[in-house]
C-alpha cells in the first residue's frame, strides 16, 4: 500500500552547521542529492523550481536533486545542513512519483532533529576546500569504526526530517492510462549500462516502435531518447560523487561507452565536463 | 557493509499509554512482534530471555519477537507501548544482524517521540483489556486499511528507527562478522525459500560446500542443526501467518513448506507448544 514509500532508502553525504556571508553564492548549480536547510539567523535566497525562495530563521527547505538551483546571501546567516541521497526501487527517484513542498515551518523539535544529526555525523562537516578529500573518507570510512546505532538513529532522524516535505499527491503524469509505461522507467533505471534503444524499450511494452514513442511522449512529456540520456547523464553525476571510479569506468556503466560521446554529453546535458563536476560540485 | 539497516521498515500495530493492575499477568507469551515500552508511572516486571527486567519509571524496554516472556503486575503501572513487526528485505530481521540491550535509561526525548507516535497513529490502542475479546489478527487487518498519509507514514518510520536505534548493541564481534556475512546469504536464500522443498543438500549446493561441512559449519554458528532451523523458521512463518492473514491452517501450512499438514501440525506444536489452531485463538491474549 505505501509501496513506493516502503523502499525509500536514504543515505547522508553531509552535515553540518555553517555560518555564511556574501560569498555564499552560487549559480545554477545541480546536484545529484538532495539538500535540506534549517536557518537559525540572518537571510539569504534560493532559487530553484523558479521560484525565488527568501531563506529565514524558523523554517525548512528542501532543495531536491537535479534541480538547477542558485544561491545567495546577501549580508550574513546560520544554517544547518543535510545532503543526502534518495532512491526507491531500483535506481528510481521519489520525486518521479511524489509531490512535495519546499519550504516547511520548522516545530519546536526539528532543531533538536537537526543538532543531532550533526553531533552524531561529525565526519560528515563540509571541508570545502578539499572536496575530493572529502568523499573519499565518507566512502572508505564505511570500513572502520562503524556505529550501528548512530547509522540507524540517523536513517531515522533522516525520515522524520524529509517527511515534514512529502505530499500525498503523486506526480502527475500527462497522460491517462499509463500503467505500463511506468513500468518502463524502472526497466530504463536497471538497464542503463545496457543498450536500451527505443525498438527493446517498445518490445518490452508489447508495442509497436511508433506507438511507444508516441505513448512515451504523451504521457511524460519528453521524448523516450532523450529520456534515456537524461537518466544516463544523472547515473553518471551520481557515481562522480559517490565513487572513485574513472570516467571511463562510469562512461561505461551508464552505457556510454565512447567517452568522447559521453563527455560531450554530459556537458550538453550538465554544462560542465565531467571531470570538472567532480571537481567543483563540493563547494557548497 | 552495514548497508542493510537502510533497508530496515516497520510495520507498526499498536500504540497507546494504558494504566495497568494486576490483571497484568501472562504467561509463556511469544508473539511474531517487537514490543517497545516506555513506563511512566508504577512497577511491574517481565522475564524474558533468562532475565527479570523489573519495569520502572524513567526507562524504556525493548522485547524482540520471538522471545518467550511473562509478564507481571502486582500493583499498578502506566506505560507507553508499542508493538510492531520489522523487516530488512525479503523476510530478515534486524535481530539476526544486531545484537539489543532490553533496559536502558529514557530522556525526555524518547518521551516525546513515543507521544508524537500516538498523536500521528490515533486508534491504535489495544482494544479491549479483555484479552478473550482482543483478536489480534483480525485487528490487524483493520488495520491494514487505515491509511496514513505519505508525511506521517514516513515520520513513523523514522521514529521508530531513532527509538529501536537507541538500544542496539555495538558489536565488538568484528572477528566473527565477516564468517555471519557468508552465513548470512544462506539465511536470506533460506528465508526466500521457505515455501520450497529446503534440503540439507540444496543449502550445501548454494553456500559451494560439501553436504557434511556445510551441516558443521553452520551448527557450529548456530548451535542448531539446519534441519532443525528451517524447521523453527517454517514455524516462525507460520506464527506470523496466523496473525495477519485470515488464511486457512491448511493453506498456512502449506505458504511455509509444509505439504503434509498433520506433519506441520505435529512439528509447529514441538515448537511452540500449543496445536495452530490454538495458538491462533490465545496467541491474541497480551
Amino acid at each position: 500500500m505505501y509501496k513506493e514509500l516502503e523502499s525509500l532508502t536514504l543515505d547522508i553525504l553531509h552535515a553540518g552547521y555553517a555560518k555564511l556571508d556574501s560569498s555564499w553564492k552560487y549559480d545554477d548549480v545541480i546536484s545529484p542529492f538532495s539538500r535540506l536547510f534549517y536557518v537559525t539567523t540572518g537571510n539569504a535566497s534560493v532559487f530553484y523550481t523558479n521560484q525565488w525562495f527568501k531563506l529565514e530563521p524558523g523554517y525548512l527547505y528542501l532543495i531536491p536533486s537535479f534541480t538547477y538551483n542558485s544561491y545567495y546571501c546577501e549580508k550574513y546567516h546560520e544554517q544547518f545542513y543535510v545532503s543526502f541521497f534518495e532512491e526507491v526501487q531500483q535506481g528510481m527517484s521519489i520525486y518521479n512519483l511524489k509531490q512535495f513542498k519546499y519550504k516547511v515551518k520548522a516545530t519546536k523539535n526539528d532543531a533538536l532533529y537537526f543538532k543531532r544529526l550533526v553531533e552524531i555525523n561529525p565526519d560528515k562537516v563540509v571541508t570545502d576546500s578539499k572536496p575530493k578529500a572529502h568523499i573519499n573518507r565518507s566512502l572508505s570510512e564505511k570500513n572502520k569504526g562503524f556505529n550501528a546505532h548512530h547509522y540507524m538513529e540517523t536513517q531515522g532522524i533522516l525520515s522524520v526530517l524529509f517527511s515534514r516535505f512529502i505530499l500525498d499527491a503523486d506526480v502527475d503524469n500527462l497522460g491517462g492510462s499509463d500503467g505500463d509505461l511506468n513500468k518502463v522507467l524502472i526497466y530504463i533505471a536497471k538497464n542503463l549500462k545496457n543498450d536500451l534503444s527505443i525498438a527493446v524499450l517498445a518490445r518490452y511494452c508489447n508495442f509497436s516502435e511508433d506507438h511507444f514513442s508516441r505513448s512515451f511522449n504523451a504521457s511524460f512529456g519528453i521524448r523516450p531518447n532523450k529520456y534515456i540520456q537524461q537518466k544516463r547523464i544523472e547515473k553518471a553525476q551520481f557515481l562522480l560523487v559517490t565513487t572513485e571510479k574513472s570516467l571511463k569506468q562510469i562512461a561505461a556503466e551508464v552505457g556510454l561507452a565512447n567517452i568522447s560521446y559521453f563527455s560531450r554529453t554530459f556537458k550538453k546535458i550538465v554544462g560542465n565536463s565531467p571531470a570538472n563536476f567532480r571537481k567543483q560540485h563540493f563547494d557548497i | 557493509m552495514q548497508d542493510y539497516l537502510k533497508y530496515l521498515r516497520f510495520f507498526l500495530l499498536n500504540i497507546d499509554l494504558v494504566k495497568l493492575d494486576a490483571s497484568w499477568d501472562y504467561d509463556n507469551v511469544i508473539s511474531p512482534f517487537v514490543r517497545m515500552y516506555l513506563i511512566t508511572s508504577g512497577h511491574a516486571y517481565v522475564y524474558h530471555n533468562d532475565k527479570k527486567f523489573d519495569l520502572k519509571p524513567g526507562y524504556m524496554y525493548l522485547i524482540p519477537s520471538y522471545t518467550y516472556s511473562r509478564y507481571k503486575c502486582e500493583l499498578q503501572h502506566e506505560q507507553l507501548y508499542i508493538s510492531f513487526m520489522e523487516e530488512i528485505g525479503n523476510g530478515l530481521s534486524v535481530f539476526s544482524f544486531n545484537d539489543f540491550r532490553y533496559q536502558i535509561k529514557s530522556s525526555k526525548l524518547d518521551t516525546y517521540y513515543f507521544k508524537r507516535l500516538l498523536e500521528i497513529n490515533p486508534n491504535r490502542s489495544l482494544l479491549d483489556d479483555n484479552p478473550h475479546k482482543y483478536k489480534s489478527f483480525s485487528s490487524f487487518l483493520e488495520l491494514k486499511k487505515t491509511r496514513l498519509n505519505s508525511s506521517f507514514y514516513l515520520e513513523t518510520q523514522g521514529l521508530l528507527k531513532i527509538l529501536l536505534s537507541r538500544f542496539i548493541v555495538e558489536g565488538n564481534r568484528s572477528s566473527e562478522k565477516r564468517e555471519r556475512r557468508d552465513i548470512d546469504k544462506v539465511l536470506v536464500y533460506l528465508l526466500e525459500n521457505l515455501h520450497e522443498n529446503l534440503t540439507v543438500e540444496r543449502l550445501a549446493a548454494f553456500s559451494n560446500l560439501s553436504k557434511d561441512h556445510f551441516s558443521r559449519s553452520f551448527y557450529e554458528k548456530y548451535k542448531m542443526r539446519p534441519n532443525l532451523y528451517i524447521q523453527s523458521k517454517r514455524v516462525e512463518r507460520a506464527q506470523l501467518l496466523l496473525h495477519t492473514t485470515n488464511d486457512s491452517i491448511k493453506a498456512i501450512s502449506e505458504k511455509v513448506g509444509f505439504d503434509n499438514f498433520s506433519y506441520f501440525s505435529k512439528v509447529f506444536k514441538k515448537i511452540t507448544g500449543k496445536t495452530p489452531a490454538n495458538y491462533k485463538k490465545e496467541q491474541s491474549q497480551v
